[in-house]
């Protein structure tokens, strides 16, 4: 039983904000169960309460109720349930705890659902009753008030740059080699995960030594540098917006012609595909993930790499968000057949690819710490079939996650950046470039 | 909630084994912290950085910069990856006995 | 004049049709977000994507680990379609062809037999009975009597009025319970299709988009 003013609000919810692609949604599931064991957590776990159309059904049961025939008439026939059987604690941890909304189970529905998507409007409701788990809530309020979800001030920014750029200068052996920081009419926007900056800046490192080889015109915001989107994961549209309008407002402001994501599954979604939406525009700038760009310098002969220097086994991991909902899917296995001289498949792959099980905002949410890590299993056994000692990850969360599978199940393995594995291998060019030389001509 | 057994005492840790309330940290309690993270035996280094970002967050409230801790403890990036596998965050910062950092890590 | 039985079962048709379309409409008239976002794939070959690929038993990866229930789900459905097309044609012709009697059977036989195995594996699967509702089997059993009766008429020769009166319980359920799905899966397999082949990761072809420099 949970206090009246929750129902109001479920119920009001139930009422106006069900979009049409939902209701679709609910109208059609027939409990066919073969989702069950497309699902990583009905794997590791074997519950029925993990099977995938056992979750949406927790929202489902409530349409029901309210929006069909039968559900008000005599609800115990077709399963509808009321407000008042709901419990809010099993509601959240259905849809937060136990759901990365990886898609897989979309992919694989029999009659064509995207279960994603609607789990996520299952968490929308939760927004509105403030019941988004303690630990993501607080990243999503971190980044709608400080500007980036780890707050990280503008010197802090700035003062890591520029202690980055001198790693670079010494690495490529070129003291005018630069990391450009709100350079306007630069071709390239690079977005971070503020990750990078706080903790692991090795990846922006490589990324600076792809663009200086490449003769990029490119720059960093030293203020809307932050390319993740957390309220994507919360639910919270209202959120997503203000943390979206930053990134589009910061492209349009600097003229760029690319907005480049760092290797960042819910990012790269968030602002290629859902912002729009939020925002209710079309952008004047082009969406790419970073490995688009690599890919085509490596096509168009702007970098070259020696894949020797990646010698050990590489395999790699699909993000969901990236792949399954993002559709990059070929680029990354094009520069790994390029950058290193063993690379491995696993198994299923591409949209079929298992959740590594820290999406979703689960990596976020210590709460359900420990199942995040029994879910990974599906993982564990496709990293263990492979026997790569390498597993590229274009997806800083999921790396996080990898890292912790690693140390769990002692896969023995070293989880890295795609950028990181072509820093490595890079060929840098004799008579070097320039890569402050933006003529008028490179942009475009 | 979750706790550690230490001295007799219950500690309120968080499901990932960070420390709920800062003020409940101590050198033994960090020797603690640091078997569950698999760290056998904290050398002088792991101290220069466990002490460093933990008198960085009494000051500041937050996680330094990892710019900042090699600049302190005139380690270099890598060396710090090394000296914790878990990587800054889910390592250092834990040992440290701070709250478990917002943001994706 | 049609026979009273007759004339109750196109009345049960009309409201199937008119419920449907009501919630058709009811759907239609909920929000809706158009995609802004540059499309990477085609939508439309999203689309045929889900109602050809897709559909192939080694369509999806559910499909081929659940071989068996999935063909037993096609040929239940196929069936009932047959079904349908037998009650159509029974207002045009009084008595059944010879040439369609032996084939006829055969196909509502399948239909029964992997209708009646898919209700037994929801009765005696512990998962599967975990996510059923009264509704999932009185769906399957109403179906089935309706393929039941397909098949005694085939045998009779002719359709007798427990035909229409059956067919009468089928289409006055159809719109209420989870057979509604009839309209909407169509709907949601084609709004699958579409969002996904938008988003570049269906692909008739087997090759994945990769957008313009």
């Amino acid at each position: 039983m949970e206090a009246p003013a929750n129902h109001r609000l479920i119920l009001e919810h139930l009422k106006r904000k069900i979009p049409r692609r939902l209701a679709i949604l609910v109208n059609s599931c027939v409990h066919c169960g073969l989702c069950s064991d497309s699902c990583h957590y009905y794997l590791a776990e074997n519950k029925s309460r993990f099977i995938p159309a056992f979750r949406t059904d927790r929202l489902s049961s409530l349409f029901r109720r309210y929006h069909t025939w039968l559900g008000r008439l005599i609800p115990f026939w077709t399963g509808a349930r009321g407000v008042e059987e709901l419990s809010l604690k099993e509601f959240t941890d259905a849809v937060f705890g136990e759901c990365t909304m990886c898609g897989r189970c979309s992919i694989n529905c029999s009659v064509g659902l995207d279960i994603g998507f609607l789990i996520r409007e299952a968490r929308k409701i939760l927004v509105e009753l403030n019941q988004v788990p303690r630990s993501l809530q607080s990243t999503v309020d971190k980044a709608v008030t400080t500007g980036n979800n780890m707050a990280i001030k503008e010197e802090e920014l700035t003062g890591t740059i520029q202690w980055l750029e001198e790693e670079l200068q010494q690495e490529v052996g070129d003291p005018r080699a630069k990391i450009p920081l709100n350079k306007a009419g630069a071709r390239v926007l690079y977005t971070l995960n503020p990750r990078e900056p706080k903790f692991f800046p090795l990846s922006i490192i490589a990324i600076a030594k792809i663009f200086y080889a490449a003769g990029e015109n490119w720059t960093l915001s030293s203020t809307n540098f932050d390319a993740t989107n957390y309220a994507y994961y919360s639910g919270d549209d209202q959120a997503a917006r203000i943390i979206a309008r930053r990134l589009v407002d910061e492209a349009e402001k600097l003229g760029v012609n690319i907005l480049a994501v760092t290797e960042c599954g819910h990012a790269y979604r968030s602002i290629r595909w859902e912002s729009p939406n939020w925002l209710g525009k079309r952008f004047g700038f082009k969406v790419k993930s970073i490995l688009e760009l690599i890919a085509d310098y490596l096509s168009e002969g702007r970098i070259r790499v020696d894949p020797s220097a990646n010698s050990a086994p590489v395999t790699l991991h699909d993000p969901c968000n990236l792949v399954r909902y993002g559709g990059v899917v070929e680029v990354q296995r094009h520069i790994l057949r390029q950058a290193v001289s063993n690379f491995v498949e696993m198994h299923p792959n591409r949209e079929n690819n298992y959740c590594c099980g820290g999406g979703g905002g689960l990596l976020s949410m210590s709460e359900y710490a420990e199942l995040r890590l029994k879910a990974g299993k599906a993982k564990v056994e496709q990293i263990r079939q492979t026997g790569a000692k390498v597993v590229a990850a274009p997806c800083h969360n999921c790396i996080d996650q990898l890292m912790e599978l690693n140390k769990k199940y002692k896969l023995g393995i070293e989880a890295r950046t795609i950028g990181e594995i072509v820093a490595d291998a890079l060929i840098l060019p004799s008579g070097r470039v320039n890569p402050s030389t933006d003529s008028p001509s490179k942009k475009g | 909630m979750p706790f550690i057994e230490f001295k007799g005492k219950k500690v309120e840790v968080n499901e990932e084994g960070f420390l709920i309330k800062a003020e409940d940290w101590s050198e033994e309690l960090a020797k603690v912290l640091a078997e569950a993270e698999g760290i056998d035996e904290l050398t002088e280094d792991h101290w220069k950085v466990i002490n460093y970002i933990r008198q960085y967050y009494l000051d500041h409230d937050i996680a330094p910069m990892v710019r900042l801790l090699c600049k302190e403890t005139r380690f270099p990036l890598r060396y710090i990856y090394q000296l914790f596998t878990s990587g800054p965050a889910r390592g250092a910062c834990k040992l440290a006995g701070l709250p478990k950092p917002d943001g994706c890590v | 004049m049609l026979p009273f039985s007759q004339a109750l079962s196109l009345g049960a048709l009309l409201f199937c049709f008119i419920a449907l379309l009501y919630m058709l409409l009811q759907v239609r008239h909920l929000p809706h977000q158009r995609n802004l976002a540059p499309p990477r794939g085609r939508g439309w070959e999203g689309v045929v994507y889900a109602y050809t690929k897709a559909l192939l038993p080694w369509g999806k990866e559910s499909s081929t680990r659940h071989l068996v229930s999935y063909l037993a789900g096609v040929v239940f459905h196929l069936s009932t379609f047959f079904a349908l097309f037998l009650f159509f044609f029974s207002f045009w012709l009084k008595s059944v062809p010879t040439s369609l009697k032996a084939g006829g059977s055969l196909a509502l036989w399948a239909g029964l037999l992997c209708g009646f195995g898919l209700l037994l594996k929801r009765i005696f699967t512990p998962y599967l009975r975990s996510l059923s509702y009264p509704d999932d089997y009185f769906s399957n059993a109403i179906v089935e009597a309706f393929l039941l009766v397909c098949w005694l008429s085939l045998r009779e020769g002719e359709f007798p009025p427990y035909f229409y009166f059956i067919a009468v319980i089928f289409f006055l359920y159809l719109p209420l319970g989870k057979l509604r799905h009839a309209l909407f899966c169509l709907y949601a397999r084609a709004v699958w299709g579409g969002f996904f082949g938008r988003r570049g990761v269906l692909s008739l072809w087997g090759v994945k988009r990769t957008e313009e420099r």
